[in-house]
Protein backbone atom coordinates (compact mmCIF):
# COMPACT_ATOMS: atom_id res chain seq x y z
CA UNK A 1 0.00 0.00 0.00
CA UNK A 2 1.24 3.51 -1.04
CA UNK A 3 2.43 5.60 2.49
CA UNK A 4 -0.15 8.27 3.27
CA UNK A 5 2.38 11.09 2.56
CA UNK A 6 2.09 10.11 -1.15
CA UNK A 7 -1.20 10.28 -1.88
CA UNK A 8 -1.71 13.32 -3.40
CA UNK A 9 -0.42 13.78 -6.86
CA UNK A 10 2.77 16.05 -7.86
CA UNK A 11 3.82 18.66 -7.30
CA UNK A 12 2.84 18.34 -4.32
CA UNK A 13 3.53 14.78 -3.68
CA UNK A 14 7.53 15.99 -4.50
CA UNK A 15 7.50 18.92 -2.18
CA UNK A 16 6.37 15.66 0.46
CA UNK A 17 9.61 14.12 -0.49
CA UNK A 18 12.17 16.75 -0.13
CA UNK A 19 10.76 17.17 3.63
CA UNK A 20 13.02 15.98 6.47
CA UNK A 21 12.43 11.98 7.89
CA UNK A 22 12.07 13.60 10.89
CA UNK A 23 9.32 15.95 10.31
CA UNK A 24 7.61 13.30 7.89
CA UNK A 25 8.20 10.60 10.74
CA UNK A 26 5.94 12.79 13.02
CA UNK A 27 3.54 14.34 10.70
CA UNK A 28 0.03 14.13 11.02
CA UNK A 29 -2.03 16.37 8.71
CA UNK A 30 -1.87 17.98 5.38
CA UNK A 31 -4.16 20.90 4.29
CA UNK A 32 -5.18 22.19 1.76
CA UNK A 33 -6.89 25.29 2.00
CA UNK A 34 -7.58 27.77 -1.23
CA UNK A 35 -5.15 29.89 -2.47
CA UNK A 36 -3.33 29.87 1.20
CA UNK A 37 0.50 27.51 1.58
CA UNK A 38 -0.62 23.98 2.22
CA UNK A 39 -0.04 23.18 5.78
CA UNK A 40 1.68 20.11 7.39
CA UNK A 41 0.56 19.53 11.48
CA UNK A 42 2.39 17.15 13.82
CA UNK A 43 0.85 17.10 17.38
CA UNK A 44 2.04 20.28 18.72
CA UNK A 45 3.28 22.03 15.76
CA UNK A 46 2.83 23.42 12.09
CA UNK A 47 4.45 24.28 8.99
CA UNK A 48 4.41 25.24 5.21
CA UNK A 49 4.55 22.52 2.78
CA UNK A 50 7.47 24.00 0.75
CA UNK A 51 9.24 22.93 -2.61
CA UNK A 52 12.58 24.18 -3.38
CA UNK A 53 12.28 26.70 0.07
CA UNK A 54 8.71 28.05 -1.99
CA UNK A 55 5.93 27.83 0.09
CA UNK A 56 3.23 25.69 -2.01
CA UNK A 57 0.23 27.32 -2.49
CA UNK A 58 -2.91 25.34 -3.77
CA UNK A 59 -5.91 27.10 -5.90
CA UNK A 60 -9.68 25.83 -6.43
CA UNK A 61 -8.72 23.91 -9.86
CA UNK A 62 -5.67 22.10 -7.78
CA UNK A 63 -8.08 21.06 -4.60
CA UNK A 64 -10.52 19.52 -7.62
CA UNK A 65 -7.92 18.14 -9.18
CA UNK A 66 -6.47 16.82 -5.73
CA UNK A 67 -9.81 15.17 -4.67
CA UNK A 68 -10.35 13.42 -7.89
CA UNK A 69 -7.19 11.89 -7.80
CA UNK A 70 -7.57 10.85 -4.03
CA UNK A 71 -10.61 9.07 -5.01
CA UNK A 72 -9.59 7.33 -8.17
CA UNK A 73 -11.55 9.51 -10.61
CA UNK A 74 -14.67 8.00 -8.87
CA UNK A 75 -16.82 10.72 -7.17
CA UNK A 76 -19.77 8.67 -7.54
CA UNK A 77 -18.50 5.76 -5.52
CA UNK A 78 -18.17 8.98 -2.67
CA UNK A 79 -21.14 10.41 -2.62
CA UNK A 80 -22.33 9.56 0.66
CA UNK A 81 -19.02 9.87 2.34
CA UNK A 82 -18.91 13.69 0.62
CA UNK A 83 -22.51 14.39 1.95
CA UNK A 84 -20.92 13.43 5.60
CA UNK A 85 -17.79 15.82 4.91
CA UNK A 86 -15.07 13.48 4.60
CA UNK A 87 -13.46 10.52 1.99
CA UNK A 88 -11.49 7.97 3.24
CA UNK A 89 -8.34 6.77 1.71
CA UNK A 90 -7.09 2.90 1.28
CA UNK A 91 -5.12 2.61 4.64
CA UNK A 92 -8.06 3.93 6.88
CA UNK A 93 -6.59 7.09 6.43
CA UNK A 94 -9.88 10.11 6.28
CA UNK A 95 -9.81 13.13 4.06
CA UNK A 96 -11.94 16.15 5.65
CA UNK A 97 -13.61 18.06 3.10
CA UNK A 98 -14.94 21.18 3.18
CA UNK A 99 -17.05 22.94 0.66
CA UNK A 100 -20.70 24.39 -0.35
CA UNK A 101 -23.17 22.17 0.36
CA UNK A 102 -26.37 21.42 -2.26
CA UNK A 103 -29.49 20.66 -0.61
CA UNK A 104 -32.17 18.71 -2.32
CA UNK A 105 -35.30 18.25 -0.11
CA UNK A 106 -34.54 19.75 2.73
CA UNK A 107 -30.92 16.91 2.64
CA UNK A 108 -27.56 18.02 1.90
CA UNK A 109 -27.28 15.87 -0.94
CA UNK A 110 -23.17 16.66 -1.58
CA UNK A 111 -20.68 19.59 -1.72
CA UNK A 112 -19.71 21.75 -4.29
CA UNK A 113 -17.41 24.62 -4.59
CA UNK A 114 -14.41 22.58 -2.47
CA UNK A 115 -12.04 24.93 -0.56
CA UNK A 116 -10.42 22.50 1.62
CA UNK A 117 -9.00 19.04 2.31
CA UNK A 118 -7.67 17.57 4.94
CA UNK A 119 -5.41 14.29 4.63
CA UNK A 120 -5.33 12.95 8.46
CA UNK A 121 -3.30 10.01 9.23
CA UNK A 122 -4.18 6.55 10.92
CA UNK A 123 -2.13 5.31 13.10
CA UNK A 124 -1.86 1.60 13.61
CA UNK A 125 0.01 0.99 16.86
CA UNK A 126 0.38 -2.51 18.11
CA UNK A 127 0.25 -3.32 22.02
CA UNK A 128 -1.76 -0.29 23.66
CA UNK A 129 -4.91 -2.65 24.17
CA UNK A 130 -3.45 -5.32 26.58
CA UNK A 131 -2.15 -3.05 29.21
CA UNK A 132 -5.78 -1.69 29.29
CA UNK A 133 -7.31 -4.52 29.11
CA UNK A 134 -5.24 -6.21 31.91
CA UNK A 135 -6.05 -3.05 33.82
CA UNK A 136 -9.45 -3.33 33.93
CA UNK A 137 -9.44 -7.03 34.47
CA UNK A 138 -7.47 -6.57 37.26
CA UNK A 139 -9.73 -3.68 38.79
CA UNK A 140 -12.49 -6.32 38.72
CA UNK A 141 -14.86 -4.79 35.63
CA UNK A 142 -16.72 -7.72 34.26
CA UNK A 143 -17.91 -8.51 30.90
CA UNK A 144 -15.81 -7.03 27.66
CA UNK A 145 -18.54 -4.17 26.75
CA UNK A 146 -16.40 -1.06 26.62
CA UNK A 147 -17.17 2.66 25.74
CA UNK A 148 -14.06 4.87 24.76
CA UNK A 149 -14.63 8.33 25.29
CA UNK A 150 -11.91 11.23 23.96
CA UNK A 151 -12.11 14.21 22.25
CA UNK A 152 -11.12 14.66 18.76
CA UNK A 153 -7.61 13.07 17.81
CA UNK A 154 -6.80 11.73 21.54
CA UNK A 155 -6.53 8.45 19.64
CA UNK A 156 -9.65 7.18 19.78
CA UNK A 157 -9.77 4.94 16.43
CA UNK A 158 -5.86 3.70 17.31
CA UNK A 159 -6.90 1.98 20.52
CA UNK A 160 -10.26 0.68 19.04
CA UNK A 161 -8.28 -1.18 16.02
CA UNK A 162 -6.11 -2.69 18.54
CA UNK A 163 -8.94 -3.93 20.71
CA UNK A 164 -9.92 -5.51 17.38
CA UNK A 165 -6.66 -6.87 16.75
CA UNK A 166 -6.54 -8.05 20.89
CA UNK A 167 -9.75 -10.06 20.64
CA UNK A 168 -9.36 -11.39 17.37
CA UNK A 169 -6.23 -12.60 17.90
CA UNK A 170 -7.85 -14.45 21.35
CA UNK A 171 -9.62 -16.20 19.01
CA UNK A 172 -13.01 -14.23 19.55
CA UNK A 173 -15.61 -13.65 16.71
CA UNK A 174 -15.75 -9.84 15.81
CA UNK A 175 -17.10 -7.56 13.55
CA UNK A 176 -16.65 -4.43 12.97
CA UNK A 177 -19.47 -2.44 11.63
CA UNK A 178 -16.80 0.26 9.80
CA UNK A 179 -19.22 2.97 8.41
CA UNK A 180 -16.28 5.19 7.63
CA UNK A 181 -14.09 2.46 6.57
CA UNK A 182 -11.31 3.62 8.96
CA UNK A 183 -10.92 0.89 11.45
CA UNK A 184 -10.44 -1.46 9.02
CA UNK A 185 -8.63 0.63 6.56
CA UNK A 186 -9.83 -1.74 3.70
CA UNK A 187 -10.66 -1.54 0.09
CA UNK A 188 -11.30 -3.85 -3.18
CA UNK A 189 -7.25 -4.14 -3.43
CA UNK A 190 -6.08 -4.51 0.47
CA UNK A 191 -7.28 -6.05 3.20
CA UNK A 192 -6.01 -2.77 5.33
CA UNK A 193 -5.17 -3.21 8.77
CA UNK A 194 -4.05 -6.27 10.60
CA UNK A 195 -7.14 -7.13 12.23
CA UNK A 196 -6.24 -11.29 12.80
CA UNK A 197 -7.89 -13.94 11.62
CA UNK A 198 -11.39 -13.83 13.50
CA UNK A 199 -12.08 -10.01 12.05
CA UNK A 200 -15.33 -9.57 10.18
CA UNK A 201 -15.58 -6.18 8.27
CA UNK A 202 -18.76 -4.28 7.92
CA UNK A 203 -17.61 -1.72 5.36
CA UNK A 204 -19.69 1.44 4.58
CA UNK A 205 -23.02 -0.07 7.18
CA UNK A 206 -24.75 2.51 9.08
CA UNK A 207 -24.31 1.39 12.90
CA UNK A 208 -27.76 0.24 13.35
CA UNK A 209 -27.94 -1.69 10.02
CA UNK A 210 -24.59 -3.37 10.58
CA UNK A 211 -25.43 -3.98 14.53
CA UNK A 212 -28.21 -5.88 13.31
CA UNK A 213 -26.94 -7.66 10.14
CA UNK A 214 -24.02 -8.76 12.06
CA UNK A 215 -25.79 -10.35 14.59
CA UNK A 216 -28.64 -11.86 12.49
CA UNK A 217 -25.77 -13.54 9.84
CA UNK A 218 -22.49 -13.26 11.41
CA UNK A 219 -22.90 -15.19 14.54
CA UNK A 220 -19.94 -12.43 16.48
CA UNK A 221 -18.89 -12.60 20.13
CA UNK A 222 -18.15 -8.51 19.98
CA UNK A 223 -19.33 -5.99 17.93
CA UNK A 224 -17.16 -3.14 17.27
CA UNK A 225 -18.31 0.31 16.65
CA UNK A 226 -16.69 3.69 16.25
CA UNK A 227 -18.47 7.17 16.86
CA UNK A 228 -21.68 6.74 18.71
CA UNK A 229 -24.03 8.96 18.04
CA UNK A 230 -28.40 8.57 17.89
CA UNK A 231 -30.70 6.61 19.73
CA UNK A 232 -30.84 4.12 16.79
CA UNK A 233 -27.42 3.56 17.18
CA UNK A 234 -27.95 3.19 21.06
CA UNK A 235 -31.25 0.50 19.98
CA UNK A 236 -28.75 -1.46 18.12
CA UNK A 237 -26.12 -1.45 20.41
CA UNK A 238 -29.09 -2.92 22.91
CA UNK A 239 -30.48 -5.30 20.79
CA UNK A 240 -26.86 -6.80 20.70
CA UNK A 241 -26.47 -6.71 24.22
CA UNK A 242 -29.82 -8.55 24.66
CA UNK A 243 -28.29 -10.75 22.53
CA UNK A 244 -25.26 -11.86 24.51
CA UNK A 245 -23.01 -10.24 22.10
CA UNK A 246 -20.14 -7.81 23.63
CA UNK A 247 -20.12 -4.20 22.23
CA UNK A 248 -17.40 -1.96 22.18
CA UNK A 249 -17.86 1.53 20.68
CA UNK A 250 -16.03 5.02 20.76
CA UNK A 251 -17.69 8.42 21.76
CA UNK A 252 -16.65 11.76 20.93
CA UNK A 253 -16.91 13.75 24.89
CA UNK A 254 -14.78 16.57 26.18
CA UNK A 255 -14.10 15.38 29.49
CA UNK A 256 -15.02 13.08 31.88
CA UNK A 257 -18.24 14.96 33.18
CA UNK A 258 -21.60 13.24 32.16
CA UNK A 259 -23.56 15.84 33.45
CA UNK A 260 -22.08 17.84 30.94
CA UNK A 261 -23.09 15.35 27.93
CA UNK A 262 -26.36 14.21 27.76
CA UNK A 263 -25.37 11.46 25.06
CA UNK A 264 -23.05 10.41 26.89
CA UNK A 265 -24.81 10.41 30.35
CA UNK A 266 -27.81 8.52 28.54
CA UNK A 267 -25.15 5.47 27.32
CA UNK A 268 -23.72 5.45 30.72
CA UNK A 269 -27.44 5.01 32.04
CA UNK A 270 -28.62 2.83 29.60
CA UNK A 271 -26.39 0.38 30.92
CA UNK A 272 -24.39 -0.81 28.21
CA UNK A 273 -21.09 -0.98 28.92
CA UNK A 274 -19.17 -2.48 31.45
CA UNK A 275 -16.61 0.33 31.71
CA UNK A 276 -16.19 3.29 30.35
CA UNK A 277 -12.29 4.50 29.18
CA UNK A 278 -11.35 8.30 28.92
CA UNK A 279 -8.62 9.13 26.73
CA UNK A 280 -6.75 12.56 26.61
CA UNK A 281 -4.82 14.82 24.38
CA UNK A 282 -2.16 15.83 27.13
CA UNK A 283 1.46 15.34 26.77
CA UNK A 284 0.34 12.96 23.69
CA UNK A 285 -2.87 11.41 22.45
CA UNK A 286 -3.59 8.22 23.97
CA UNK A 287 -3.45 8.41 27.28
CA UNK A 288 -6.01 6.97 29.82
CA UNK A 289 -7.16 9.81 31.83
CA UNK A 290 -10.28 8.60 33.60
CA UNK A 291 -11.63 5.37 33.95
CA UNK A 292 -15.55 4.78 34.99
CA UNK A 293 -16.67 0.94 36.03
CA UNK A 294 -20.47 -0.14 35.65
CA UNK A 295 -19.59 -1.71 39.63
CA UNK A 296 -19.27 2.18 40.70
CA UNK A 297 -14.97 1.74 40.73
CA UNK A 298 -13.54 4.62 39.81
CA UNK A 299 -10.36 2.92 38.95
CA UNK A 300 -7.05 4.67 39.37
CA UNK A 301 -5.13 5.59 36.63
CA UNK A 302 -1.48 6.90 36.03
CA UNK A 303 -1.56 10.13 35.94
CA UNK A 304 0.48 12.35 33.12
CA UNK B 1 -5.04 -15.12 -56.81
CA UNK B 2 -4.78 -16.12 -53.21
CA UNK B 3 -2.24 -13.48 -52.49
CA UNK B 4 -4.47 -10.51 -54.04
CA UNK B 5 -7.68 -11.71 -52.09
CA UNK B 6 -5.58 -11.71 -49.51
CA UNK B 7 -4.12 -7.86 -49.87
CA UNK B 8 -7.04 -6.68 -50.56
CA UNK B 9 -8.60 -7.90 -47.27
CA UNK B 10 -5.45 -6.47 -45.84
CA UNK B 11 -5.81 -2.95 -47.53
CA UNK B 12 -10.04 -2.99 -46.03
CA UNK B 13 -8.82 -3.97 -42.80
CA UNK B 14 -8.51 -0.19 -41.23
CA UNK B 15 -11.88 0.61 -42.28
CA UNK B 16 -13.60 -2.48 -41.08
CA UNK B 17 -11.35 -1.72 -37.79
CA UNK B 18 -13.57 1.35 -37.48
CA UNK B 19 -16.74 -0.35 -37.28
CA UNK B 20 -15.57 -2.86 -34.76
CA UNK B 21 -14.01 -0.60 -32.65
CA UNK B 22 -17.11 1.88 -32.48
CA UNK B 23 -19.45 -1.08 -31.70
CA UNK B 24 -16.98 -2.53 -29.17
CA UNK B 25 -17.41 1.01 -27.41
CA UNK B 26 -21.18 0.75 -27.89
CA UNK B 27 -21.25 -2.05 -25.77
CA UNK B 28 -18.29 -0.90 -23.41
CA UNK B 29 -20.38 2.27 -22.45
CA UNK B 30 -23.37 -0.14 -21.82
CA UNK B 31 -20.98 -2.32 -19.52
CA UNK B 32 -19.76 1.20 -17.50
CA UNK B 33 -23.38 1.79 -16.87
CA UNK B 34 -24.16 -1.27 -14.38
CA UNK B 35 -19.94 -0.82 -13.25
CA UNK B 36 -20.79 2.62 -12.40
CA UNK B 37 -24.20 3.09 -11.58
CA UNK B 38 -24.75 -0.06 -9.66
CA UNK B 39 -21.92 -1.47 -8.10
CA UNK B 40 -20.05 1.62 -8.28
CA UNK B 41 -16.68 0.20 -8.86
CA UNK B 42 -13.92 2.58 -9.03
CA UNK B 43 -13.23 3.53 -12.83
CA UNK B 44 -9.84 1.81 -13.55
CA UNK B 45 -11.56 -1.51 -11.89
CA UNK B 46 -14.23 -0.64 -14.09
CA UNK B 47 -12.68 -0.53 -17.40
CA UNK B 48 -10.19 -3.03 -16.48
CA UNK B 49 -12.86 -5.68 -16.58
CA UNK B 50 -14.02 -3.88 -20.09
CA UNK B 51 -10.44 -4.70 -21.06
CA UNK B 52 -11.62 -8.40 -20.30
CA UNK B 53 -14.52 -8.08 -21.92
CA UNK B 54 -13.49 -6.14 -24.98
CA UNK B 55 -10.30 -7.33 -26.08
CA UNK B 56 -10.24 -5.07 -29.00
CA UNK B 57 -10.47 -2.23 -26.64
CA UNK B 58 -7.93 -3.56 -24.20
CA UNK B 59 -4.92 -2.18 -25.22
CA UNK B 60 -6.48 1.26 -24.83
CA UNK B 61 -8.38 0.90 -21.60
CA UNK B 62 -5.15 -0.60 -20.33
CA UNK B 63 -3.31 2.43 -21.14
CA UNK B 64 -6.11 4.51 -19.48
CA UNK B 65 -5.85 2.56 -16.47
CA UNK B 66 -2.03 2.65 -16.11
CA UNK B 67 -1.59 6.48 -16.84
CA UNK B 68 -4.97 6.98 -13.74
CA UNK B 69 -2.56 4.42 -11.72
CA UNK B 70 0.64 7.56 -11.77
CA UNK B 71 -1.84 9.94 -10.46
CA UNK B 72 -0.39 12.76 -12.97
CA UNK B 73 -2.95 12.90 -15.28
CA UNK B 74 -6.74 13.39 -14.92
CA UNK B 75 -9.22 11.37 -17.02
CA UNK B 76 -9.47 13.22 -19.97
CA UNK B 77 -5.80 13.76 -20.46
CA UNK B 78 -5.79 9.84 -20.24
CA UNK B 79 -8.29 8.90 -22.86
CA UNK B 80 -7.11 11.46 -25.08
CA UNK B 81 -3.26 9.49 -24.99
CA UNK B 82 -5.02 6.14 -25.37
CA UNK B 83 -7.16 7.14 -28.43
CA UNK B 84 -4.00 8.59 -30.02
CA UNK B 85 -2.56 5.42 -29.99
CA UNK B 86 -5.54 4.25 -32.46
CA UNK B 87 -5.45 5.52 -36.04
CA UNK B 88 -8.91 3.59 -37.08
CA UNK B 89 -10.75 6.57 -35.30
CA UNK B 90 -12.36 9.71 -36.75
CA UNK B 91 -12.18 13.15 -34.90
CA UNK B 92 -15.99 13.28 -34.27
CA UNK B 93 -15.24 9.91 -32.48
CA UNK B 94 -12.26 10.63 -31.01
CA UNK B 95 -14.39 13.86 -29.42
CA UNK B 96 -17.59 11.73 -28.09
CA UNK B 97 -15.29 9.40 -26.49
CA UNK B 98 -13.29 12.13 -24.61
CA UNK B 99 -16.19 14.18 -24.09
CA UNK B 100 -17.75 11.44 -22.58
CA UNK B 101 -14.13 10.98 -20.45
CA UNK B 102 -14.28 14.53 -19.09
CA UNK B 103 -17.35 13.84 -17.60
CA UNK B 104 -17.33 10.56 -16.21
CA UNK B 105 -16.73 9.60 -12.62
CA UNK B 106 -17.19 13.48 -11.60
CA UNK B 107 -20.83 13.23 -10.71
CA UNK B 108 -23.48 11.38 -8.84
CA UNK B 109 -24.60 8.20 -10.56
CA UNK B 110 -27.64 9.36 -11.66
CA UNK B 111 -25.93 12.04 -13.81
CA UNK B 112 -23.47 9.17 -14.87
CA UNK B 113 -26.36 7.18 -15.91
CA UNK B 114 -27.83 9.91 -17.93
CA UNK B 115 -24.45 10.70 -19.42
CA UNK B 116 -23.64 6.97 -20.59
CA UNK B 117 -26.54 6.64 -22.14
CA UNK B 118 -26.23 10.07 -24.14
CA UNK B 119 -23.05 8.77 -25.26
CA UNK B 120 -23.83 5.20 -26.08
CA UNK B 121 -26.63 6.68 -28.38
CA UNK B 122 -24.47 9.09 -30.14
CA UNK B 123 -22.17 6.09 -30.63
CA UNK B 124 -24.35 3.97 -31.89
CA UNK B 125 -25.40 6.65 -35.01
CA UNK B 126 -21.73 6.99 -36.07
CA UNK B 127 -21.17 3.08 -35.52
CA UNK B 128 -24.51 2.95 -37.96
CA UNK B 129 -22.98 5.38 -40.01
CA UNK B 130 -19.71 4.01 -39.72
CA UNK B 131 -21.02 0.95 -41.01
CA UNK B 132 -22.56 2.01 -44.03
CA UNK B 133 -19.79 4.30 -44.98
CA UNK B 134 -17.02 2.09 -44.60
CA UNK B 135 -18.17 -1.21 -45.26
CA UNK B 136 -19.02 -0.20 -48.55
CA UNK B 137 -15.59 1.51 -49.11
CA UNK B 138 -14.08 -1.65 -47.52
CA UNK B 139 -15.62 -4.31 -50.10
CA UNK B 140 -15.38 -1.87 -53.21
CA UNK B 141 -11.35 -1.91 -52.23
CA UNK B 142 -11.47 -5.39 -51.07
CA UNK B 143 -12.93 -5.97 -54.89
CA UNK B 144 -11.11 -3.81 -56.64
CA UNK B 145 -7.90 -5.42 -55.41
CA UNK B 146 -8.61 -9.06 -55.74
CA UNK B 147 -9.77 -8.30 -59.42
CA UNK B 148 -6.51 -6.54 -59.67
CA UNK B 149 -5.30 -9.66 -58.86
CA UNK B 150 -6.88 -11.58 -61.10
CA UNK B 151 -6.72 -9.55 -64.13
CA UNK B 152 -2.79 -9.76 -63.60
CA UNK B 153 -2.76 -13.62 -63.64
CA UNK B 154 -4.92 -13.74 -66.66
CA UNK B 155 -2.22 -11.09 -68.11
CA UNK B 156 -0.04 -12.98 -67.03
CA UNK B 157 -0.90 -16.34 -68.50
Amino acid sequence: MEPWLYLPPSPWRNAITELDPGVLRKLEEIRFRVDVPVMLYTDSSWMPLCHQGVPVISGADDIRRILSILVDHSLYARMEELRQGYITLPGGHRVGVAGRAVWQNGRIVTQTEITGLNIRYAHDISGIAAPLIERLRKWGVQGNSWLIAAPPRAGKTTLLRDLVRWFSHDGWRVVVVDERSEIAGANAEHRGFDLGYHADVLQGWSKPEGIITAIRTLGPDLIVVDELGGDEDLAALLQARHAGVEVIGTLHVRDATADLNPRLQRLWESQLFDAVVFLGRNPGPGLVTTMWSSRGLGIPVKKA
Amino acid sequence: MIAAVWLGRAVARPFRRRVQLLDAWVKCVGFLVPAIVWRQAALSQAFQEASITYPILGPQLRTVVKLLATRAVDISQAFAQSLAEESALRPREREVLTDMAAKLGSSAPDYQKEMLRTTEMLLKELASEARKEDLKQARLLESLISLSGVALVILLL
